[in-house]
């Protein structure tokens, strides 16, 4: 150790006195401190890789996952970026590593990585990553224990974060972004060496998460159907043994994969376990399972209380809640023209738009509740005018013919049981539960 | 536009002239070319034989050609005349001079030099814009004419008078070209006044003043050309019909050599009588005959090698031909220089220069030749007059150009092929001797082979006359073993050009609407003449006439630096060869076309020789050019500049692409992906409005793309025309793909997708329609304005009754910009897709009634469905029954004769209906109380079903169905 300092420390100043034509202060400050900067990262570097190898000779996968950690605020990051660009042969410090697993050129690549983060160039960082993560996927097959896992993870979720990052840089470079679609290709991998049986299968669906994220990003959802087809056909593993962090992620992704799919009830079943499981501390995630959670329990009528709305910052539902509640269409229509982006942004127009007929159907019902009030016998009764006349009211004009449309579809879609007549221009409501529940139905057709 | 683009196309018809007339003064006046000649021409008939066979109807073509070409031949001379003039100005003096003498003797060779990548695509372009020009109709008349009488003749020698009649034609074009040539060459016009005097003194002194006078001149010759014609027929007839009959005559030639001569006397001595000009005429088109000649054989396949040596033989013997003119060619051969060009010699000198600039271009242009076979085959008819006027009108006119083109390189070159084609043509090739060469080439595997083998020949034969054993010599014992090695020598340099000139005859045989043949023959031709161009001059070292390949080479560089001192404007084209067109700023305003085209042309055809002798570094570097050039090329690419100037330089560039893919590998190391291909994008030069749409299995070829001009006029007219669909869809989908070909995206791109698109859903034509969103969603997406808020209210219905998944369609929703949301058509799309989404069939179909644009025609995709689904609805939700009027009406039954008034709608409405009800299972029953038929809503509730579709048809239109379609075809 010594004896390479000193050797470092000649090399050093034969470089200076070359550099500066009067050589005269090489042994000054400059050289002095650019040495000692130098010998100070070689030994910083030197730390880093012993507490490398430390962590792999003791199967610490935590210890691990922190040293390989690139983007979280106490990454080694720092420390490595600027040892690397200091000490000299940096290189040869790195493969100390190989005395204890084949990883030193894996560590290269890695710490060149984060030498690239810390200057912002993420393309360069991801090229150097994903490197590093295959080598270290390799190496990480041929473990038989699962101790490495969480490294494993830091890597897949650090490649997909940079990834983005680096999209990002090639679009402002006017570049075609193609690194995420790569890193979902990496991940596909990693999910492959994992998804078997074994111990490693604890750690799939963590990686099945990133997938979500980086498909929904990319806008290919139909290639998480794979993914989800092996992790819920395969009954060798218990999806409750999945560590729950995992689970809430996975139920929250697939539940927006069946609202795609306008399968509100698995949609409510999946969403619904993802907001049980969901830390109650973790309002920002609770907020985002709410915000698919709410459209889809209202199409299938249920309602949510204002003051849940309230808490989790979902106020561009609140007017179309009370909308629900009121049978206003305008409200409705109001609404969700406020909203539209947003609505559209997250998937669920589609979905407040059927709220229509529901509304509708309030409408209906308020209507008939006050005829019953005024003459029982005849309630059942609705005459189209009344209808026409109370969506003037709300400022909606519309003609009987479409007004008569809406009703026919009201009463195919058995919002309501009844019949319309054409010839004397009158809605018969049923006498029994003429507006059925619509909870737990399929009521969209 | 339409002027550059025209003279391009005189240019080539023009050099289909200057080779016709060669030809033709080859089989006419040409005693002692006879030989050699009548081979050739011969060759050139064959060939163009085959080409007519496969191009048959030239009428029709021409037909389409302009109404003003139809007028005459002289227009067409004129015009050629005016864009030479033009480009006269433009070019070098060296140049114009050039052109002259190529388009006198070179034609053909222009054609076929692959190497001369131009020239491939002009001789093309060339034969296509013949037959789309109103020339070409006219030409019409007398090729078709000449073909049925040099044909006819050939068997019997019976209808000369028609033969006449081509002739005169020629003879006009002739003397256009003469005056052009004149023009041209105003710089040149010191050594031609030299010349001319002697050689053209009467024909061409008419001429050379304007191109008007041409014309005069041009009758005269017809009127002359009769006598000559008959007397060319006789001798040419009997020649031809050996040659045609025998690509490799052997036996015939000796026959035909004979009279030849004596042809040539009397058809010389025709012409003096009929004018003095006539005469001069006569002499000039022997020498320019020897030269188009000797390039044609150098160029063209086997038959035109094996011409060549007859040639060589020839033309040592020739030296006691009748013309003095062809000796003192050869003594002046020898020291053809590009600098001779400009200096004004003497006649014979004058002679001289043109001969070497045609040798020099002859080498390059050897390939093109082939192209010509046409050409040649229309010289052979048109044969009878002087050396420039005997070509048929439509090849002549558009030739010009060409000829121009190649004026500096190809004429030095030229004039040392033709000049020792032209030595040996006089003289006669013992029967043995042909034996013998055909016994060599029929050991040829492939056209390499055989180009190898010819140069082999060639030398042979020279060598041969040289000590004068030619004829003493045992031909029929004389060993072949020499070719064996020949072969395994020469293969190796041509391979890449064979297997480029291959691919290309096989894909141009495919092309249906093109004067095939030729072009490909053209190349090969070329690539032929590259590679047997140093063999050939040495070849004729040993005569007195030759030039020593020392010499060549020199002539070559100084030539090119020549070449780039005139092309200094057209520079970069030129030096990428393959390089596509540069602005042409620098050509100025006049005749800048036709201009640039002879340049690039030259610069292509230029690098196609030379590229073979470069070293690797020499190519990456010019490769590196080349790109940068690209870029200002691209740049200004799609701004359509009409002009077609470096149209020609397709094939070369293609040639040039593929040598070096080919040869890069060996040398270089480098990848094919090291090629820079946005360099082969081509500017076509088809000018036919009207093309069929066939898929492209190769390469694009210029000469049948058209350029943008003539694709917006192609668009109009398929906007007004009024045939069917099937048609308006073939012809769009060839808009685009000349469109694509030429990598045009601009606002006509547009123009032309929104077009095809709004006809496709006119149509039903489903398939097509989503192509041409798709093209328009990039073009919308890099900026091109066009009628955007329309199509996407299209693609937005589309996307609703195609069912695609909520999320894309939730994207495309997203992304509508506020400004698109207001527009009429989105809102009238997102309101159908909300009425769809809700199935509200009443909202949906009083959209379908007010559906604005074509947007009805996409809702007709739904509409069943919708029906389908309300009556579904109704007869679930309204009891007892539903009238049928109402339904008429909410079902959008009664919409088509809405317009007719109120009884006659509901009336139609309500009998579809009832039909439509019927064919769905539904329960109709007769109200007798309010004499109406009611849907009887429970029963058919249980009964409804949906019909299988019966009219179903790919494209989505049963009015389109088959049978449709093989009617038209």
């Amino acid at each position: 150790m010594w004896a390479r300092e000193r050797e470092e420390r000649e090399r050093e100043m034969a470089l200076d006195r070359r550099d500066s034509v009067s050589s005269a202060p090489w042994r000054g400050n400059a050289a002095g401190s650019l040495f000692f900067a130098a010998a100070e990262a070689s030994r910083k570097l030197a730390e880093y890789v012993n507490s490398v190898i430390e962590a792999l000779s003791t199967q610490n996968g935590r210890t691990l996952a922190s040293l390989l950690a690139i983007s979280s605020p106490n990454s080694f990051c720092e420390l490595v970026a600027s040892a690397l660009e200091l000490a000299k042969e940096p290189i040869k410090i790195l493969k100390q590593v190989d005395k204890h697993a084949p990883l030193g050129d894996m560590l290269s690549n890695h710490t060149k990585c984060m030498h690239s983060y810390h200057q912002r160039r993420y393309v360069e960082a991801f090229n150097a990553l994903e490197k590093s993560a295959n080598m270290f996927l390799q190496e990480f097959r041929s473990w038989e224990s699962a101790w490495a896992m969480e490294a494993l993870h830091t890597i897949v979720y650090e490649l997909r974060t940079l990834a983005q990052m680096a999209d990002r840089e090639m679009v402002a470079n006017g570049k075609i972004p193609d690194k995420l679609k790569g890193a979902g290709s990496f991940l596909m991998k990693v999910f492959g060496a994992l998804a078997g049986k074994g111990p490693k299968r604890v750690g799939a669906l963590y990686v099945t998460c990133q997938l979500f994220k980086v498909y929904f990003k990319l806008g290919t959802v139909h290639l998480c159907r794979s993914v989800i087809r092996s992790i819920e056909t395969a009954r060798v593993f218990d999806f409750e043994e999945f560590p729950a962090r995992d689970r809430v992620t996975y139920m929250y992704y697939t539940g927006r994969l069946e609202v795609f799919n306008d399968n509100f009830m698995g949609a409510e079943k999946k969403l619904m376990y993802a907001l049980r499981h969901c830390h109650s501390s973790k309002r920002t995630n609770v907020r985002m399972i709410l915000k698919y959670l709410v459209p889809v329990k209202l199409s299938l009528g249920t309602l949510p209380k204002e003051w849940l709305l309230q808490k989790y910052n979902l106020r561009e539902y609140l007017n179309v809640v009370r909308a629900l509640r009121r049978g206003d269409i305008k409200l409705l229509r109001h609404a969700l023209h406020a909203n539209e982006d947003g609505f559209l942004r997250s998937g669920v127009y589609l979905v407040l738009e059927k709220l229509e007929q529901q509304v509708y159907r309030r409408l209906m019902k308020k209507i008939h509740i006050i005829q019953k009030l005024k003459d029982p016998a005849r309630a059942h009764q609705i005459k189209m005018e009344v209808i026409v006349k109370a969506l003037s009211w709300l400022d909606i004009s519309m003609d009987v013919e479409e007004v008569e449309c809406i009703m026919a579809i009201l009463i195919h879609k058995n919002y309501i049981k009844g019949y319309f007549s054409h010839k004397s221009k009158v809605v018969v409501l049923s006498k029994q539960d003429p507006f059925p529940k619509l909870n737990g139905r399929a009521n969209i057709l | 536009m339409d002027n550059s683009s025209y003279s391009n196309h005189q240019q080539q018809q023009f050099q289909h002239q200057v080779q016709e007339v060669s030809y033709a003064g080859h089989d006419n006046n040409v005693g002692s070319v006879s030989g050699s000649t009548s081979t050739s021409a011969a060759n050139g008939s064959y060939n163009y034989s085959q080409v007519f066979s496969a191009f048959p109807p030239s009428n029709n073509l021409y037909g389409y050609g302009p109404s003003n070409y139809q007028s005459s031949n002289y227009g067409y001379l004129q015009q050629g005349n005016d864009s030479y003039a033009q480009n006269t100005g433009i070019y070098p003096g060296s140049a114009a001079p050039y052109q002259s003498v190529s388009s006198f003797q070179n034609r053909s060779s222009y054609t076929e030099l692959a190497s001369y990548p131009g020239a491939s695509t002009y001789y093309n372009g060339g034969a296509y814009q013949a037959s789309t020009y109103p020339p070409a109709s006219v030409y019409s008349g007398p090729t078709g004419a000449w073909n049925n009488q040099s044909y006819n003749s050939y068997g019997s020698y019976p209808s000369y008078g028609g033969y006449s009649a081509p002739n005169s034609s020629s003879n006009l074009n002739a003397v256009s070209a003469q005056s052009q040539y004149q023009q041209e060459c105003q710089q040149w016009a010191d050594y031609y006044a030299s010349l001319e005097p002697k050689v053209q003194s009467a024909t061409v002194t008419s001429s050379a003043p304007g191109t008007e006078p041409d014309i005069p001149s041009a009758v005269s010759l017809c009127t002359s050309t009769p006598t000559y014609a008959s007397v060319v027929a006789q001798g040419t007839s009997n020649n031809f019909y050996s040659a045609v009959n025998q690509p490799p005559p052997p036996g015939t030639q000796p026959s035909w050599q004979v009279p030849a001569p004596s042809h040539f006397e009397t058809a010389s001595q025709h012409l003096s009588s009929t004018t003095g000009t006539i005469n001069n005429g006569s002499q000039w088109d022997t020498a320019l005959m020897q030269l188009p000649v000797n390039d044609s054989y150098g160029q063209s396949s086997e038959h035109f090698q094996q011409v060549q040596n007859n040639n060589s033989l020839q033309q040592e013997q020739q030296d006691p031909l009748p013309s003095s003119q062809q000796d003192t060619h050869v003594t002046h051969i020898p020291e053809p220089s590009p600098s001779d060009h400009q200096k004004p010699l003497k006649f014979h000198s004058s002679v001289q220069q043109f001969t070497s600039l045609e040798a020099s271009k002859q080498r390059m242009s050897k390939l093109q030749i082939p192209t010509n076979p046409r050409i040649t085959q229309n010289l052979g008819v048109v044969i009878s007059n002087g050396p420039k006027g005997a070509l048929p009108d439509s090849s002549k006119p558009q030739k010009p150009a060409y000829i121009s083109i190649r004026g500096k390189s190809s004429i030095n070159k030229v004039s040392s092929d033709d000049i020792a084609d032209a030595t040996l043509q006089p003289g006669m090739f013992p029967p043995s001797l042909r034996a013998y060469v055909e016994r060599a080439l029929a050991l040829c595997k492939d056209d390499a082979q055989k180009a190898v083998c010819q140069d082999y020949l060639k030398e042979i034969i020279t060598q041969a006359s040289c000590d004068g054993s030619l004829f003493s010599k045992d031909w029929d014992i004389e060993p072949l073993y020499a070719l064996s090695s020949m072969l395994a020598k020469g293969i190796s340099k041509q391979v890449a050009a064979s297997v480029k000139l291959d691919s290309v005859s096989t894909r141009r045989v495919k092309s249906r609407w093109e004067p095939v043949g030729e072009k490909l023959e053209d190349i090969k031709d070329s690539i032929d003449a590259d590679s047997s161009k140093t063999e050939v001059l040495e070849g004729s070292k040993g005569q007195e006439f030759a030039v020593s390949p020392k010499k060549w080479e020199k002539q070559e560089t100084t030539w090119i630096n020549q070449q780039q001192h005139h092309i200094t404007s057209t520079k970069p084209s030129k030096r990428g060869g393959q390089k596509i067109k540069k602005p042409d700023p620098g050509t100025g305003g006049v005749g800048t076309s036709s201009e640039s085209d002879t340049d690039l042309d030259q610069g292509g055809f230029h690098l196609g020789s030379l590229l073979t002798t470069e070293t690797p570094e020499e190519k990456r570097k010019r490769q590196t050019r080349t790109k940068r050039f690209e870029r200002s090329k691209e740049y200004s690419g799609p701004k359509g500049s009409t002009k077609p100037k470096l149209q020609g330089n397709a094939s070369s560039r293609r040639a040039s692409a593929i040598r070096l893919v080919m040869s890069v590998g060996d040398v270089n190391g480098q990848a094919v992906e090291d090629i820079n291909w946005d360099s082969l994008t081509i500017r076509g030069t088809c000018q036919e409005i009207e093309k069929r749409y066939l898929r492209l299995t190769s390469a694009p070829d210029p000469s049948t793309v058209r350029p943008e001009d003539v694709l917006r006029k192609a668009l109009a007219m398929v906007q007004s025309t009024p045939k069917n669909y099937l048609y308006k869809c073939e012809q769009l989908k060839s808009i685009r793909q000349d469109l694509t070909v030429q990598r045009i995206r601009n606002e006509f791109t547009v123009q032309v997708y929104e077009t095809h698109a709004r006809m496709a859903l006119e149509a039903g034509d489903l398939a097509e329609y989503n192509q041409c969103q798709a093209q328009l969603k990039g073009l919308y997406s890099e900026g091109i304005s066009g009628s955007y808020n329309e199509f996407t209210a299209y693609s937005l219905l589309y996307m609703v009754f195609q069912n695609v998944n909520n999320r894309d369609l939730l994207s495309s929703m997203a992304r509508l910009s506020h400004a698109a949301r207001q527009d009429e058509a989105v809102r009238h799309a997102l309101a159908v897709r909300s009425a769809v989404a809700t199935g509200n069939y009443t909202s949906f179909f009083r959209l379908y009634r007010t559906a604005p644009k074509m947007s009805s025609f996409l809702m007709d995709l739904h509409v069943e469905r919708m029906r389908f689904e309300a009556v579904k609805c109704m007869s679930r939700s309204y009891r007892p029954t539903l009238p049928l009027s109402f339904m008429a009406r909410t079902l959008g039954f009664s919409s088509l004769s809405l317009v007719n008034g109120l009884d006659e709608k509901e009336s139609d409405g309500l009998e579809d209906c009832e039909e439509w009800l019927k064919t769905h299972g539904a329960q109709v029953v007769y109200e007798s109380s309010t004499n109406e038929l009611m849907l009887e809503t429970k029963m058919s509730a249980a009964t409804l079903f949906m019909p299988e579709p019966e009219d179903v048809v790919p494209h989505g239109d049963a009015n389109l169905a088959v049978n449709d379609f093989l009617t038209r075809s």
